[in-house]
């Protein structure tokens, strides 16, 4: 969720007094929030995700929050709570790397917006689609002697040799090629139409396909939205969260019918949340801690603590009260049975959070 | 035997769009210095700028820019023009006003090799910059960060060399300019900050042109965009050292930006890297139509490559390096090339392999890349469908992508068109 999601907006502190204090032109209606407890309940327009059940990361963020969307994408794709350690894979492709397999053709998948950085890995192989019927170019089936003739003469371009002045260019052609294979057999698959029209609902959609084509991908990263809602929050916060909600019903009927539902773990990140206070123009400047939720085979419930609205920060933002390598390492281990320490730096202790 | 025409190639591979299909035999008788002093020498151009019909939107705008840069007169001010669009960056997602971007677009025509404080100081009350960052709603009493933030941080100065004192400051000392609802920027004195302010060490009054000078005038900002153009052109950042000369040549200019990149391409190094810079989604898409025999008359290729003009995808712009070579754009290039081969020229040469690289430019291709097209050919009946291949082969190879191979000292092997038929190997 790009740009910087509004935690106060998308899990929403309705029973504590200081909240109306700090939002008065971006206020959520109380009486139409979805309670999860008597304190906080979900935006209004998240009804399906809250009805299918979710699991809540209250207050996910760093101790020492910078205000970059730069920085703190850094972190996050790369899983560095505090900007020190600056890893040259990502977290995400750390995870490829420990629960897949190098000889898949692919084992991390980003769709949408071209290479993830949270995706690069170092022995398993991620790749970025933009587009299912692009892809299937160099998957010709043998008829076609034009195209058959361009993918042998493309694939023998591509290889490697020993001095290898064009070896990323030469990889970027191979992958291409081994994903083309991937797209083929996924768009054989055949899909289902239930989706709405958004940009995240059809990229999910893609996704369902991939996953139902089950070649060995593990990790499928998109994005959706813009969240820098610096003006406007009141109009489009709404719509994002509309969309999210309708999207994400929508792939996971898709998941169950392909009986695949109680493997696929939906997790959402942001860079930061918004301030604390809004500006006044109907509008929220960057933050610091914000929420994240988990959708699918999860016991539902609220986890981490929400972050104080009295004591902020010296930016007047919200402390964190769950480090995002601590939320990370949750997935690692309650997910993928994989050690934090493996996939991330210190050995972060997961959330007690139940995912199947 | 020299190696100039890949020289050739690759010094109008950095600073335009092409090279296009016979472009390079057209210098015959110069070398890659004398290219380079006429480019650097050639004036900024006077471009009249398209009418836009009240339902013309940014497509039309993105079809005629690429028609100028698809002409022989395209340039280095062309190629700062693209540059200045990734950096300070505008969307029309969120500008939304085709009017808006063509303002911007004329402003960064004008200042493109000109004066980088001019160009600081206009970009900052420009309409589509107000809006995409914002400015445009920001009030003295509720300033809005977004444009003092990113103006230092991605635009001018570079992370960790200002304070979030410095961003609410420049905030202030910026509102006020806004757009009214015929799309003119206005100031309006009653939106505007009403008291003094301290940004980056200057207390006052502060407007918008003090914003500017100020952002100009710290010892960050020359090695800062000094090391953007550096990127650009060659492909890596510089080392300290170098970024420190160019920073030097930069300010004692007096922040122009002519001499900033005749320093840059004139120096040696730049010559030298060779296979450190793919072409981006643009440089890639605008020779190869003319190679292929294509026409473009829509942007989705670009869209689907990666680039769409006037939609940056973040305040960021495109980044340069090595994401365009990786599996998802050579995918798509893959897929033009099938999709554009029915409008390939039909072109009749003994050596149909040599004549493809020829028309794409490529000097010296790698073994890998002839065999792998002499190979391919083989399998295909039909001159039309043989010149489709080739050029399709030869347009997605990695020397076209990035340079040509690095050629062997002592071994020529210029070939040109001719009747003589080629010697077997």
């Amino acid at each position: 969720m790009p740009g910087g999601n509004d935690g106060l907006s998308m899990v929403v502190p309705f029973g504590d007094t200081a909240y109306p204090r700090l939002r008065s032109a971006t206020l959520v209606d109380p009486s139409k929030v979805l309670a999860l407890d008597d304190r906080v309940g979900l935006h209004p327009n998240l009804r399906r995700i809250h009805e299918r059940g979710v699991a809540v990361v209250q207050g996910v963020g760093t101790p020492n929050p910078d205000l970059s969307h730069f920085a703190m994408l850094d972190r996050w794709w790369t899983g560095d709570t505090t900007g020190d350690a600056v890893p040259g894979t990502g977290f995400l492709g750390r995870l490829c790397d420990a629960v897949g397999s190098p000889d898949a053709a692919c084992v991390g998948l980003s769709i949408g917006a071209g290479p993830s950085r949270a995706l690069i890995a170092a022995r398993t192989t991620t790749l970025a689609l933009p587009d299912l019927d692009a892809a299937q170019v160099l998957a010709p089936s043998e008829d076609d002697t034009q195209l058959s003739a361009f993918r042998s003469g493309f694939a023998a371009m591509m290889e490697p040799t020993a001095d290898d002045e064009f070896a990323a260019a030469r990889r970027g052609g191979r992958d291409a090629l081994s994903f083309a294979a991937l797209a083929r057999s996924a768009a054989e698959t055949g899909a289902d139409d239930s989706y709405p029209g958004f940009d995240l609902a059809s990229r999910l959609q893609l996704a369902a396909r991939v996953l139902a084509a089950d070649v060995g991908v593990r990790v499928v990263h998109t994005a959706f939205g813009d969240f820098d809602t610096h003006d406007g929050h009141v109009d489009r916060y709404p719509t994002l969260m509309d969309e999210l909600d309708q999207s994400i019903d929508a792939f996971v009927s898709d998941l169950e019918g392909a009986g695949l539902a109680d493997r696929v773990l939906i997790m959402t990140i942001s860079e930061f949340g918004r301030r604390a206070r809004d500006n006044g123009s109907a509008g929220l400047d960057h933050g610091a801690a914000s929420a994240a939720v988990l959708v699918g085979p999860v016991r539902s419930g609220l986890y981490g603590e929400y972050p104080s609205l009295t004591k902020l920060d010296d930016d007047d933002n919200l402390r964190a009260t769950v480090r995002l390598d601590e939320y990370y390492a949750t997935i690692a281990e309650r997910w993928f049975d994989v050690p934090a320490s493996d996939v991330l730096a210190g050995a972060p202790r997961p959330l007690d959070v139940a995912l199947a | 035997m020299s190696d100039s025409r890949a020289d050739i190639a690759h010094v109008l591979r950095r600073t335009t769009f092409g090279p296009f299909p016979g472009q390079v035999d057209t210098f015959a008788d110069r070398d890659a210095e004398a290219v380079l002093d006429d480019l650097l020498a050639a004036p900024s151009p006077e471009t009249e700028l398209p009418e836009l019909g009240t339902d013309d939107d940014d497509t039309l705008l993105a079809l005629w820019w690429l028609e100028r840069m698809a002409a022989p007169e395209a340039g280095l001010h062309e190629k700062l023009t693209l540059f200045w669009h990734g950096h300070f960056t505008s969307s029309m997602d969120k500008v939304d006003t085709p009017k808006l971007m063509l303002d911007q677009h004329r402003l960064l025509r004008d200042h493109a090799l000109g004066n980088f404080r001019d160009l600081v100081r206009a970009i900052t009350i420009d309409g589509a910059m107000l809006r995409w960052l914002d400015g445009a709603d920001s009030t003295g009493d509720a300033p809005n960060e977004n444009y003092a933030r990113e103006l230092m941080e991605v635009f001018t100065l570079g992370h960790g060399t200002f304070s979030e004192a410095d961003v609410r400051a420049g905030a202030r000392a910026l509102a006020g300019w806004t757009i009214d609802d015929r799309s003119r920027v206005t100031f309006d004195p009653a939106r505007a900050f009403n008291g003094t302010v301290t940004f980056l060490g200057r207390t006052g009054r502060l407007d918008a042109d003090d914003v500017a000078d100020a952002v100009c005038d710290q010892p960050a900002c020359a090695p800062f965009v000094a090391g953007r153009l550096h990127r650009f052109f060659v492909g890596t950042d510089p080392d300290d050292r170098r970024r420190a000369e160019l920073a030097e040549v930069f300010t004692a200019s007096g922040l122009e930006i002519r001499p900033l990149v005749d320093a840059i391409l004139r120096d040696p190094s730049f010559m030298a890297a060779r296979h450190t810079r793919p072409r981006y989604p643009v440089e890639w898409v605008v020779p190869v139509t003319p190679v292929l025999g294509a026409t473009l008359d829509d942007t989705w290729p670009l869209e689907l490559l990666g680039q769409r003009l006037f939609h940056p995808p973040n305040v960021a712009g495109w980044p340069a390096g090595p994401r365009w070579l990786s599996g998802g754009p050579t995918m798509v290039k893959a897929a033009l090339c099938t999709w554009w081969w029915d409008d390939t020229e039909v072109v009749d040469h003994a050596d149909p392999v040599a004549a493809a690289l020829e028309r794409a430019s490529i000097y010296d291709a790698s073994e890998t890349t002839r065999a792998a097209m002499a190979d391919a050919v083989r399998h295909v009946e039909g001159r039309r469908e043989q010149a489709s291949l080739l050029l399709a082969l030869a347009v997605c190879a990695p020397e076209f992508q990035l340079d040509p191979a690095r050629r062997q000292l002592g071994r020529c092997r210029r070939r040109r068109l001719s009747d003589r038929p080629p010697r077997r190997q």
